[in-house]
Order: C-alpha cells, then structure tokens, then sequence
C-alpha cells in the first residue's frame, strides 16, 4: 500500500498516468498464476521486462507493467518512489513513440466474465475501512512509521443479505436479529486487522461471540432509519514463520469490538440509501503478512463500513474472494475465499 | 475523545460513533491517488486502449492496489 502515497499520490505521476495511459489495476496473485487468458496475457507481457529470468512463482510480479493493448511491452519495474515511476513513463512513452509509427496495436479478446464473476447484481457494496485508534502514549518507537497507515476492503451482498439488516415490519420499534451465518461471515472475511497488511481469514472456530441488532428508529418520507447496534468477539491461535527472518511466532489472536451505526432504508426502492456501521474495539495478535509482529497489542482499531460508490473501482472484489483456482486445483463454481469456502455461504 | 479502552463491553453513543467514522475514514488528500481513472480489468482496458490508441499502465501489487493490498 506504500505506492499509494509515495507513487500514486503524486501530482506529476497522476497527470502523466491520466494524460497518456489506459490505467489498470489488478492483484498480481492472479495475473501470475491462474491458468486463463488473462493470467497467460500478463505473464507474457511480464517475461518481456523486469521479471524477465526471474518468472517462478515464487517470485512476485508485483509493479507497473506499461505495455501495448496487443502485449508488446514497453516499461517495467517496481518502483516506489515517483521519480523513478516518472522515469518509467517516459521510457514506456518514447518507446510506444516508436511503436506507433507505423503499427496499430489489436488487442486480443478477453473473457470479460472472468473478472466479474460474484458481484452482488441488485444488492449492495460496502466500503470498509480500518485504521488504529490513538493510544494514550502513541505508538512504539519501533513501528511508529506506520502511525498514518489505513487500509481498505470491499464487502459485497446479495439482494437477501441485504435484506437481512432490515425488520420485517416498518414500524417504529420494530426489531431484526441479523443472523448469526451472515455476520459470521462478514467478520471472518472482513474484519480483519488489515491496517498494515494482508492477515488470513480467521478460521471458522474464531468467533466466539456475536451479533448485531438492527431497529426501526426514525420514519419519514417512505425512509426508515435504522439503529445497528451489536458485538463481536474473536479468538483464534497462530502460529507461523516471520516473513523476512528466520523466527516462529506464535499469538493469540483476539478482536473485542463493539457494533454501532445507522442506516437509511428506502421503503418503495428496497435500498440502502445510507449504511454507516462503526465497528470499534481491541485488536491483539499478528498474521505473517500484517506487519504487527513488533506491535500485537492489545491496542484499539476501528472499521468505518459504509456505501461504495459507482466508480470501475468501486467494483473491486473483496480480498477474500477468490473467482480463480490455482493452477491444478479444481474450485467449486461460485466465489470462494480460501480453502474453497464458498465467500456467500452455503449455495 | 476517543476512549482508548473501547471494547465489546463499551456503550457507544451516536456523537463518538460519528467522531470514531470521521477518524478512521480517508481524508481527501489520503485519497489523491484514487484521482487516476483506474480500471478494474485487463480485458476492458485493453478494449479502451485499442480504440484510444493508447498505451495500457498495470498496477499490480500482492492483493488488489484498488483494495486491500
């Protein structure tokens, strides 16, 4: 997430990108795994560039890849400062120069359904974002360079998991106990300690408590306001090996949070026109991939959920979803998070 | 003020649930990279890109850089 900041933040990179490329994005463990026309696309691009020699699978593909709608590659790296993206851009733009002249680039035919399999047609999308509370006495001086650092996910919902924050009658004081699968679900997908990282999925004996209630508490103009109030409680041990040094770990890990917000109902359209969900509490512990080693706590986090807009990328999958199987793996045919459980429960 | 100690236990009021929100959320210039019309897929940027006659950029990271990365 550093190059969001240190690359794509800045103003000349932004100008650069937006005047002369197609920009795209895209999680690099599916490009350079999955045995499908977009994987073998990507790795045909990549093996022209800074990953050229260097293609196992164990070595990340991670960067900017500049290139020719028909794959001809033009700059690579994995920069993350601005000035040498700034220097990428240029070599890729006098190398298209070139290319341009006298080519016209055919791109080849995709399979688009690929990319959108999953996405929750007539439910909704939320944006969820995570970010340290501030503690009395700040962070510890061996990780206080990560004191700005937030991360971010996308949770989708079916129609009937939407549906499923809502009583079944409108009326002032009208309750709904939303069901214990469907937060099952979301907390262990979802709430994760993702601030400075990519933690597993907690496992599916985790959750040790839960439950949220959702209650009519305003009417008017065929809108109902809903008062979310709820708890969750998180418990799983870990053990694993530091992802740049020779030592084993082993946590506890633990999230104790409170569930708090309010949401507008549209009655006549079935929609959320507003869904602001707080979910704050203590997080303890560390995954391989979260960068807590130095800093389990307990310390306090919170998840701000709300609508995501309509923006291409407002249709980013959730990070546990996977719509790929890796290469010699058969996977069942709906979206899955690891482990090949299915990301909507139970078909 | 946010209550450091702030647990399943706690009783959140709408006035720190709406402090808390405000906190945890982007501010606009955390946001400025979002500035950049990022598409989603290869296959639909590589549809613009050939029409456009311009060239594709890939940002690719470990988990979606439009996401949780």
């Amino acid at each position: 997430m550093t190059g969001r900041e240190s690359v794509f933040s800045n103003p000349e990179v932004i100008r650069a990108i937006t005047d002369h490329f197609v920009p795209v994005a895209d999680d690099v463990t599916r490009l350079q795994y999955v045995d499908d026309e977009i994987g073998r696309f990507f790795r045909a691009v990549a093996v022209q560039g800074h990953m050229k020699g260097r293609s196992r699978p164990e070595n990340s593909h991670q960067g900017i890849y500049a290139f020719a709608a028909d794959g001809v590659h033009l700059a690579s790296g994995n920069p993350l400062q601005a000035e040498k993206t700034l220097a990428l851009i240029r070599e890729a733009l006098a190398r298209w120069s070139e290319l341009t002249d006298d080519s016209s680039p055919v791109s080849p035919r995709l399979d688009l359904a690929a990319v959108n399999e999953g996405y929750p047609i007539g439910g909704a999308v939320l944006r969820m974002v995570a970010r340290d509370l501030p503690r009395p006495h700040g962070l510890p001086a061996a990780v206080a360079r990560y004191a700005t650092q937030w991360n971010f996910d996308y949770v989708w919902l079916r129609p009937e998991d939407v549906r499923a924050f809502v009583p079944d009658s409108i009326e002032l004081g009208a309750e709904r106990t939303v069901s214990r699968d469907l937060l099952a679900r979301i907390t262990r997908f979802h709430l994760r300690d993702i601030v400075r990282g990519e933690p597993l999925i907690w496992g599916p004996d985790a959750v040790e408590r839960i439950g949220l209630t959702s209650r009519v508490a305003g009417l008017a103009d065929g809108r109902a306001t809903l008062a979310l109030e709820g708890t969750v409680q998180l418990r799983e041990h870990v053990a694993f090996r530091d992802a740049h040094q020779p030592v084993d770990w082993a946590f506890d890990n633990i999230l104790d949070a409170a569930i708090a917000g309010e949401a507008i109902w549209n009655v006549e359209a079935q929609r959320f026109e507003r869904f602001d969900l707080l979910v704050a509490g203590q997080r303890e512990g560390a995954h391989r991939y979260n960068v807590r080693t130095e800093d389990p706590g307990p310390a306090p986090i919170g998840f701000a959920f709300e609508l995501a807009g309509d923006a291409p990328s407002d249709r980013t999958p959730p990070h546990a979803l996977r719509t790929w199987a890796r290469p010699g793996r058969e996977r069942p045919p709906y979206p899955v998070v690891s482990g090949n459980e299915p990301y909507y429960g139970n078909p | 003020m946010i209550d450091p100690g702030i647990s399943s236990t706690s009783t959140i009021d709408s006035d720190t649930i709406q402090a808390i929100l405000r906190f945890v959320r982007p501010r606009p210039e955390e946001l400025s990279w979002q500035a950049i019309p990022w598409q989603t897929s290869i296959p639909e940027a590589l549809a613009i890109a050939a029409r456009d006659r311009k060239p594709v950029l890939l940002w690719t990271m470990n988990g979606n850089p439009l996401g949780l990365t």
